[in-house]
């Protein structure tokens, strides 16, 4: 009896050893150099980085936009030891939509139209991915975007379409007319931090996405030097893009290898517990002393032992399997994306942009005052980019 | 039953049951993804877009169909054209150096054509400008020639190319189709003496665990 109980406790102490040993496989990462590509390109973007930011997001972009085969480490995420977060990182619809989006930015300012409205389309069909039919595509800002860049081209046609596609998405903004000038000035403010992405449930199989943290602001107002106040155009939730998403078909794999987790411990557990009652059993019978209640319990306690031994190795795989879904996430991106046409004459111009929170109190520590120059008329309109927030990846500065 | 039988018949049962558990709920098992080129700059990530081969494709059947055109080739005066990018519109999801795309039709065409097509250069207007005032001002030497008119051309190449995507989420299936067309415009008549359209479709998967989401 005494040998089975340690022998018991000695496989438990097994499988904690074995369950510490495996973290830190279960907490490597697979190749994550899109991933540090936005952030490297997000956080030169902000610093007014444009080719830090150009070559970064061409980096990411040019990955993104292939096809994804099966690598090696792909494959290793979808086994029962290996960790979904092995996988290669390619972002998930929303932060792939940004990663176009912030490339056409940068292909605007580089006054590059035919790569702006290119990006700017493919960050549109980044949405389209999406699982859920109603949420196919409305996304406001890359669309008005892709208008803009087309009817700065002169391609009349297609920029009418896309002004069309907007409108029908959002019919709350003024109507465009693809055969005018394109903007002079196109005002950009983002306000909030980054959705979140969280591991939830006792196997933490459950990818949840949260808003950012640490924000009020949700509105912004602009004051041109002439004394106009004017709202911008809200034009993009990032978390409403990152929710409505749909599920992926990656959750039914987390979820069988949960139920898997799950089952070994009940299992193992119940022949624990078995082989434990037989041991004991077995140890009762031998008491009587008789040759064969003595032969009878021996055989008992040893299929007690074994059976101990089945249940420990039972819940040892259990421990051993890695359901976590991956929470990589882009974690310099803003909460929303605010914009606005503005038609200044060339010269300089002080503008004053505002926040404001959802319910319409002022954020005067976070007001911004920048004096621009517009420029006489180019063919690509004019960015001035405004973040509420520093562009500060807690990634990044892991060093990771 | 002896000790060793009965041993032997409770572990067997109690591994049969570990495999029925293990067997459930796992739910595993992938068709191998289906790809299309090999220029991968990520592991395993490869491309469905206009890759540099199409372009020299491209390239040159727009050359060998524009050289066998009469009605353009076989004039007494060598026609002037101008190819530039000024009017090539990328209207399609590529994210294309469209000059690149342009230089080489013009190189092509210089070089096939051998005489029977001149070659406006306009976005280099400002160049010929300086050099003439500097000639003219006697800074350089050389003739001055102020008086006499640049080039103009008697026709001008513009282009298009366009994509259509279709994606399927269920699968991961995404096809790409490009159409890239030109035109030859009489700048002078506003007719359009040429054209001719390249297609190409790339399609492949990603892999399931990509799929959207």
């Amino acid at each position: 009896m005494t040998a089975s109980i340690t022998s018991s406790r000695q496989l438990r102490g097994l499988i904690v050893a074995c369950t510490l040993l495996a973290a830190p496989l279960h907490a490597q990462h697979g190749d994550d150099s899109v991933l540090r590509a936005l952030l490297h390109g997000m956080r030169a973007f902000a610093s007014a980085d444009t080719a830090g930011a150009r070559s970064s997001f061409t980096l990411a972009t040019d990955a993104i936009a292939g096809i994804w085969g099966g690598s090696a480490e792909a494959a290793s995420a979808r086994r029962l030891w290996g960790s979904e977060a092995n996988k290669p990182f390619r972002g998930e619809a929303w932060e792939r939509m940004m990663a176009f989006f912030y490339r056409g930015l940068v292909a605007l300012q580089d006054g590059d139209l035919g790569v702006a409205q290119a990006a700017f389309r493919l960050a549109v069909q980044q949405d389209a991915f999406a699982e859920e039919e109603q949420h196919r595509s409305d996304v406001a800002a890359p669309l008005y975007l892709l208008g803009v860049a087309l009817q700065a081209q002169g391609s009349t046609g297609a920029a009418a379409e896309a002004f069309s596609q907007l409108h029908r998405l959002r019919p709350d903004l003024p109507r465009l007319e693809a055969t005018a000038p394109s903007p002079r000035l196109l005002l950009i403010v983002e306000t909030g931090t980054a959705p979140r992405k969280v591991s939830d449930g006792i196997n933490a199989d459950r990818l949840r996405i949260f808003r950012g943290r640490g924000f009020e602001e949700r509105r912004v107002r602009v004051q041109t030097g002439t004394g106009d106040v004017q709202e911008l155009w809200p034009m993009e939730d990032v978390l409403w893009q990152a929710t409505s998403r749909g599920g992926r078909p990656f959750d039914f794999v987390l979820r069988g290898k949960a139920r898997f987790a799950d089952a070994s411990a009940d299992n193992g557990s119940a022949f624990g517990g078995l082989g434990q009652a037989l041991a004991f059993q077995g140890l009762a019978q031998q008491s009587n002393g008789s040759e064969a209640s003595l032969r009878v319990g021996g055989a008992m306690r040893t299929t007690g032992s074994v059976l101990e031994g089945v249940g420990a190795a039972t819940q040892l795989v259990g421990a051993m399997v890695n359901a976590a879904a991956d929470v990589r996430y882009w974690d310099n991106l803003p909460d929303a994306v605010h914009l606005l046409p503005l038609d200044l004459p060339p010269g300089p111009h002080r503008l004053r942009v505002t926040f404001r929170t959802v319910d319409g109190r002022d954020l005067p520590e976070l007001s911004r005052d920048t004096t621009v120059t517009v420029l006489p008329r180019r063919t690509a309109s004019q960015l001035v980019w405004i973040s509420s927030r520093t562009r500060a990846s807690t990634y990044l500065s892991r060093g990771r | 039953m002896n000790t060793r039988h009965t041993t032997v018949a409770l572990t067997a049962l109690a591994v049969l049951s570990m495999g029925c558990a293990s067997g459930a709920s796992y739910a595993g098992g992938y068709a191998a993804p289906r790809t299309v080129d090999h220029t991968a700059t990520v592991a395993g990530v490869s491309g469905i877009g206009i890759e540099s081969q199409d372009l020299v494709q491209v390239s040159d059947r727009m050359v060998r169909d524009l050289m066998a055109t009469p009605a353009f080739m076989n004039t007494t005066r060598p026609p002037r054209v101008i190819i530039d990018d000024t009017r090539f519109r990328n209207e399609s999801n590529q994210m294309l150096n469209l000059a690149l795309v342009v230089d080489r039709l013009r190189i092509e065409l210089m070089r096939a054509a051998q005489g029977r097509l001149l070659f406006v250069s306009r976005q280099n207007v400002d160049l010929v400008e300086r050099e003439r005032t500097l000639k003219a001002t006697g800074r350089v030497d050389g003739a001055d020639a102020t008086k006499r008119s640049i080039a103009g051309a008697d026709y001008m190449l513009i282009g298009r190319i366009a994509s259509q995507t279709s994606t399927s989420s269920g699968t991961g299936a995404r096809a790409n189709y490009f159409q890239i067309t030109f035109e030859m415009v009489d700048l002078n008549s506003s007719l359009s003496i040429w054209g001719n359209l390249y297609d190409l479709k790339k399609a492949g998967a990603d892999d399931r665990i990509y799929h959207q989401q």
